[in-house]
């Protein structure tokens, strides 16, 4: 390997970043995919893939935005071998570790579709703007703001809460 | 919902994640990275999608040119004269998925640099590289070829998952259907039939690619994913439960026919029997009694098992790569030379229009591996 590309970066701290950061992907990967192992490994690996490239990915407007689209990305992958060993091996995804009196919110997060999900999570628990979850999703803006909203109307339906369409996350 | 982001953040027990990996371990990873940094990885999912495909046994047994389901006679041409070995070349590194039938072999998977590959297609007699498709998806796990179609079960993501129907000849996607769930695959000359998870059976109309049916499983999540079919009908396998289902075609209902232990593999058909993997033995259940027989213990791992129609073909794992062939009716099993640099056998597929066997194997260059006695 070449010379440490953190020590030659010169603006924000990859360190800095990272530790504001981690959590808060590894929990959102945890929810997207449901599958805590899958969640540490993608996790772990969209981290690393940043630090290689910190000095192109810092400057970007959302350095967090393109890691999730990697650690994304990596899940993906991951799920798709895990489907396949799942099914030779009968092996069982390793559940996310939820809190005691989390199971039904979880269950209501998990019978979302998959774009309503990881647009909720990305917005609300990795803090993206609607902007930065449409350049992750690789959709437009409207199409986050609408899946948002069909979102939260059926995660309020499923929890047989009051709809309040305004909008909770940053804009 | 005004709390909706508090109560999404709180949902995780951070108490029962790991620590973040530390500035030193992510540099490992970076410096871990790089030509070998696949290499577990593939040998990974070569091991686990071995058992996944058995193209050539739904192939063989329920879709592709047969002349006999006798399972006792030996076949009546010699095989043709066919490469050893073909390279698959930098497109597939990983294969994942194989099927023989016609003479053709067709091959998927991913590429060295774990993107989705093609779709190769090789002349299985001159070992010759015919086409290359490009798949609308990525992540084949399961494909069956006639001769006119290939069919495909593709999984992209969690939840994104598809059947596709390719034509033979042009090479042409002609249908690419969006499912739910993975599942296994079969092909009837009537239906094509596929497992769309806990939402059912899906028996499909091969021409039009609408859904005939949707036909209830039990189980739910854990119910039966493999569907095998061919002349003795039309069979689902639980790997969670080891239960083995019939399919009435009349009715599109399912019907219990044993439980047969909890590691059922991709069961196929010959003879008169439906035979079922089970860990590390093929199992004889001759259909018309339900009742399971013979047990052919093979002492290692199964890791993929198809018939060319009158032999059984099973590939192993451990305590290193093998390949047997299987008399089904005397129970002798001839092992198979297979190259000594072979890591790991991949899924075997037979074309009984050709007499031959073959395996995708992780050799130094990633190959199909012609098995013959």
């Amino acid at each position: 390997m070449g010379a440490d590309p953190v020590s030659r970066h010169v603006g924000p701290s990859f360190e800095d970043w990272y530790r504001r950061e981690y959590r808060s992907i590894l929990h959102s990967l945890v929810l997207i995919t449901g599958n805590a192992e899958v969640a540490i490994e993608a996790a772990s690996e969209a981290c690393a893939r940043a630090l290689e490239r910190w000095e192109r990915v810092s400057v970007m407007a959302s350095p967090s935005g393109w890691t999730y689209t990697v650690g994304l990305n990596v899940a993906r992958r991951a799920l798709r071998r895990g489907r396949i060993e799942s099914l030779v091996l009968r092996r069982p995804a390793v559940p996310p570790p939820l809190r005691e009196d989390a199971s039904e919110l979880w269950d209501a997060v998990r019978r979302l579709p998959r774009q309503q999900r990881v647009a909720v999570v990305l917005h609300y628990v990795a803090d993206l703007t609607q902007k930065d979850v449409a350049s992750v999703m690789g959709v437009a803006e409207g199409t986050v703001a609408a899946t948002l909203h069909t979102a939260r109307k059926r995660l309020a339906d499923s929890l047989g809460q009051t709809v309040d369409t305004k909008e909770a996350g940053r804009e | 919902m005004n709390d909706l982001k508090r109560s999404l953040e709180a949902l995780i027990d951070d108490t029962r994640l790991p620590s973040p990996p530390s500035m030193e371990e992510l540099r490992e990873r970076t410096d871990r990275r790089g030509p070998q940094a696949h290499r577990p990885r593939r040998l990974l999912a070569g091991v686990l999608t071995a058992v996944v495909v058995i193209s050539g046994v739904v192939l063989s047994i329920a879709y592709g040119p047969r002349s006999s389901t006798k399972g006792s006679n030996p076949p009546a041409t010699r095989p043709t004269p066919v490469p050893d070995v073909i390279a698959l070349g930098p497109k597939i590194a990983q294969p994942t998925v194989l099927a023989a039938s016609n003479g053709k072999l067709w091959v998927s998977g991913y590429t060295s640099d774990n993107r989705d590959g093609p779709l190769l297609e090789f002349d299985a007699a001159t070992g010759r590289l015919l086409s290359t498709i490009r798949l609308p998806n990525g992540g084949p796990f399961q494909i069956v070829a006639g001769k006119s179609s290939i069919w495909m079960r593709t999984q992209q993501g969690e939840s994104s998952t598809h059947l596709v129907k390719i034509d033979a000849r042009t090479h042409r996607i002609v249908a690419n259907i969006p499912l739910s769930f993975d599942g296994g695959l079969a092909v009837t000359s009537d239906a094509v039939w596929t497992v769309d998870g806990p939402y059912g059976l899906r028996r499909i109309d091969p021409r039009t690619g609408h859904t005939i049916a949707t036909i209830p499983l039990p189980g739910g999540r854990y119910g039966p994913l493999s569907v095998t079919a061919g002349p003795l009908g039309v069979f689902l396998g639980n790997s969670y439960d080891g239960s083995i289902w019939r399919v009435n075609t009349q009715t599109n209902t399912v019907r219990l026919v044993t439980h047969i232990g909890t590691a059922v593999g991709q069961m196929f058909e010959l003879g008169t029997s439906l035979w079922v993997p089970t860990g590390t033995a093929l199992v004889d259940l001759p259909v018309s009694t339900g009742i399971p027989g013979r047990t052919i213990e093979l002492g290692a791992p199964i890791l993929s098992a198809a018939s060319d129609g009158h032999y059984l073909w099973v590939t192993t794992e451990k305590p290193k790569p093998g390949a047997f062939r299987i008399d089904p009716t005397s129970s002798e099993i001839t092992p198979i030379t297979i190259p000594t640099d072979v890591a790991v056998l991949l899924p075997v597929a037979s074309d009984d229009g050709t007499g031959t066997t073959w395996a995708t194997a992780m050799l130094p260059t990633p190959s199909i591996v012609h098995l013959a006695p």
